[in-house]
């Protein structure tokens, strides 16, 4: 039982954390820059809001390519907006 | 991974081009030196395979057995959550929301996706999709039933709006005859789910143990 209790921790319903592996590398960059202090979270979820706002105008969030593509826009837009292309 | 090699045909972007880019910036990340792939892949795997709602029915298993825990729990949150050892990312500020026979919370976070990770993992897929962000908010108590909660009319929904300042967990209700388990096997009863608000947390089976 407890071995089957630690491998069903992340998603108790057998959904996968992830749908594909570019899902959990755009996840992974956006946590690390945050870390790193390129933007705060609260900028972070105001941006991915936004962004997820002018989707819905158009369309619906239904699985999670749609939510982490969004994911994605959302990082690429502070990349563009705060890393210096000269920088190193 | 293996199986998620086929297209989908559903999305109008194709895979393979939020593949390149997302692989374009991370390779430009990396070679900037601000990432590092062996931490990316640390990050990941805590996310795939170590952090999950069971640290949250351990907190709730605990609430139900420790009157003095429950009461920490309900004024210092992140304090209380924190003292069972499970601090850390978008766990910063919580609150927890106790259900109680007038009064059943539900969680959302109506503008995008905020849930606190380091009891519950990352946020399952309905949660962060359109219909459940809206329906959430407009039609509590039918949501509520398409996930099998039936409530008595005259139980108030209070419905929480979980943001990047402040995340919400609900406390569910103890269920009747279990007052022989103790908190490992009250924790076994307690799923994700009903600590969103979504779902009840259900008398033990005879078969369980």
């Amino acid at each position: 039982m407890s071995v089957e209790l630690l491998s069903t921790q992340p998603q108790e319903d057998g959904e996968p954390v992830f749908d594909a592996p570019w899902q959990a590398r755009t996840f992974a960059m956006a946590v690390k820059l945050y870390e790193s202090g390129l933007f705060s979270w609260k900028e972070w979820s105001d941006r991915l809001s936004e962004n997820i706002s002018l989707f819905e105008q158009r369309a619906q969030v239904t699985d999670s390519e749609d939510y982490y593509s969004l994911w994605q826009q959302t990082l690429e837009q502070f990349i563009e907006e705060r890393l210096d292309p000269q920088d190193e | 991974m293996s199986n998620h090699q086929h297209p989908h045909h559903h999305h109008t972007a194709p895979l393979s081009e939020i593949e390149q880019r997302v692989k374009q910036l991370e390779t430009l990340l990396v070679d900037k030196g601000l990432v590092d792939p062996r931490a990316m892949d640390e990050l990941v795997d805590t996310y795939e395979h170590r952090v999950g709602p069971r640290n949250g029915a351990r907190v709730v298993a605990r609430a139900w057995t420790d009157p003095e825990y429950k009461q920490r729990l309900l004024e210092d949150a992140t304090s209380a959550i924190m003292e069972m050892g499970y601090a850390g990312r978008q766990g910063e500020h919580m609150q927890v929301v106790e259900n109680t026979d007038k009064v059943h919370n539900m969680v959302v976070c109506t503008l995008c996706s905020c849930y606190p990770w380091p009891v519950l993992g990352l946020p399952p897929t309905w949660y962060k999709a359109s219909s459940y962000r809206a329906r959430a908010v407009s039609e509590p108590r039918a949501v509520l039933e398409e996930f099998g909660v039936h409530l008595d009319p005259d139980v108030e929904v209070r419905v929480w709006d979980s943001t990047s300042e402040i995340r919400y967990l609900v406390l569910p209700r103890r269920p009747d005859n279990t007052e022989h388990l103790n908190q490992d096997q009250l924790a076994e009863l307690v799923e994700r789910d009903a600590m969103i608000g979504v779902a009840l947390v259900p008398a033990p089976t005879e078969a369980a143990a």
